[in-house]
């Protein structure tokens, strides 16, 4: 589904990415972890064609999207749900949502899907309420109600537990396990919650230094606590 | 007490071509953070389209509703041949748009000449009501900038493009992330504000003397009511335009011009230390 090869990017002239390989099969649900400033966010930005890729390839759905523009590579059904969420604060439930929609050609009299008000009934609970209002966990559904609308076929989720109550980490984690299974979903998550990781990915990328170091099977990195340690430490 | 009516209905009519300026100064700059100074041109070219067409044998009302798509075209011109490769570079557009403005200028007196024309009123009765009587194209004008205005607050707020656009205000790479296509809705927005300017210029024209140099006029109480009122809201444009306008004139009125233009200045600056972000900044726009 997306396939990253010797990916370069970053900042203005600070580079950031040295060389980023990496699969996310079809259907696959993969977690990025590493220590901070590692380029986890930056890589995410880089593939939605927010950041310029310097040298390398990103490959969606066996297409060249390198250097393509932000709204085609969405169009293409890759979506994005930003760290710190991104909601538009004073603007409805509802039109946050509706806004992933009708930004698409075609989309102006577009409906929001009901499954999304299925994965996060809260969403159809709080319709019209004032987006801003709304707790960080629920915005945090919001954000990726609002990625969901337009049935992407890959979501990149960047922290979706950053600044959330520990309680919700829980169900967020299970709702998007849940949507990768019912919908079919690839993603590819950043995240440093190990319970969010374990609940929802298969495969778990370590990044290092702008490089992806190792990669694991779930079930291996939640066996051999090691290989967390080795990473993740300070 | 009928001079009072004339000098506030007058004052009205100021505003509401002063909100129309500010509007489209403001929507632009809301959009993309360019600060338009060829505004005042775009909207000495609606007078002289006006000057224009009446010349060729076209109806007052018919060059009135040319304006707005004469100015607009030439938006549409210099957004795509200037301003959309210089996005998010403030500064660079302020330089760019003063440098166009200058151009326009030029390009005016080489086709029409540097001495001012006149542009006939479509109608020259006046309507009585008890002892105050009052021109009726003014009352004309006024009910058009209500309409206009109005217009375009409806688009902003109640349409799917100006909820798409308030959201690329709020957040630009958000909503390209959500498959919106910024780069149009940059381009539809400057167009807008562009054509709003040749409209009001258009408008106004039977009431000043279209020269060369008409645009500084408008431009200027049009950037201090967007200063005053705050430019995250659109209604920040109507309290600042209100306050701006309304004191420019009454002071003209009574005192002078130029005191007129001290307290305008004096008002500026006292809102200003006190609410920098303007009256109804600080509130998000979208």
């Amino acid at each position: 589904m997306l396939r990253l090869r010797g990916l370069m990017g970053g900042y203005g002239r600070a580079a950031v990415l040295h060389g980023v390989d990496l699969d996310v099969p079809a259907g696959g649900v993969v977690a990025l972890m590493g220590r901070n400033g590692m380029g986890k966010t930056t890589l995410l930005r880089t593939c939605m064609g927010l950041l310029p890729a310097r040298r390398g390839e990103i490959r969606f759905k066996d297409r060249d999207i390198t250097g393509m523009a932000t709204h085609e590579i969405a169009r293409q059904g890759l979506a994005y749900v930003p760290q710190g969420r991104e909601i538009f604060d004073a603007l409805t439930v509802e039109q946050n949502l509706r806004l992933g929609l009708i930004g698409l050609p075609g989309g102006r009299d577009a409906q929001v899907p009901d499954a999304v008000y299925d994965w996060f009934p809260i969403l159809a609970e709080r319709r019209r309420q004032i987006a801003g209002t709304l707790s960080g966990g629920q915005q945090q559904m919001l954000a990726i109600g609002r990625a969901l609308a337009r049935r992407p076929d890959m979501l990149l989720l960047d922290e979706p537990t950053e600044g959330i109550q520990p309680s919700i980490v829980h169900e967020i984690a299970e709702t998007v396990a849940r949507i990768a299974a019912d919908a079919g979903l690839t993603v590819l998550v950043v995240e440093q919650n190990v319970d969010l990781v374990l609940t929802t990915a298969r495969t778990i990328a370590f990044m290092d230094n702008g490089r992806i170091v190792e990669a694991a099977p779930a079930a291996a990195v939640a066996a051999d606590g090691a290989i967390l340690a080795r990473h993740l430490s300070l | 007490m009928a001079e009072i009516a004339i000098i506030l209905l007058n004052m009205a009519s100021y505003v509401l071509v002063l909100v129309l300026v500010a509007l489209g100064l403001v929507v632009v700059f809301g959009m993309m953070r360019v600060i338009n100074m060829a505004h005042g041109e775009l909207f000495m070219l609606g007078a002289y389209t006006v000057v224009w067409l009446q010349a060729a044998g076209a109806p007052f009302w018919l060059a009135v509703a040319a304006a707005p798509v004469v100015v607009g075209a030439v938006g549409l011109v210099i957004e795509a041949a200037l301003i959309r490769h210089i996005y998010r570079r403030p500064l660079d557009t302020i330089l760019a748009t003063w440098g166009l403005s200058i151009a326009l200028k030029q390009a005016v007196v080489l086709i029409w000449g540097p001495a001012s024309h006149s542009v006939a009123a479509p109608m020259a009765a006046a309507i009585g009501v008890g002892d105050v009587t009052y021109p009726v194209y003014r009352l004309l004008l006024m009910a058009v900038a209500v309409a206009i205005i109005a217009a375009v607050f409806w688009i902003f707020l109640r349409t799917d493009f100006g909820l798409v656009a308030r959201a690329v205000i709020a957040r630009p790479d958000t909503a390209a992330a959500l498959g919106i296509d910024t780069r149009r809705i940059y381009r539809a927005s400057f167009v807008i504000g562009t054509a709003l300017a040749g409209l009001a210029g258009a408008l106004v024209a039977p009431l000043i003397s279209v020269d060369p140099q008409m645009g500084l006029g408008y431009l200027i109480p049009a950037f201090i009511s967007i200063m005053v009122g705050g430019a995250g809201p659109l209604a920040g444009v109507l309290v600042g335009g209100g306050l701006v306008g309304g004191t420019n004139n009454l002071a003209t009125v009574w005192l002078s011009p130029v005191v007129a233009q001290i307290v305008v200045f004096l008002l500026a600056i006292v809102i200003i230390r006190l609410r920098p972000q303007g009256l109804l900044g600080g509130r998000d726009g979208a």
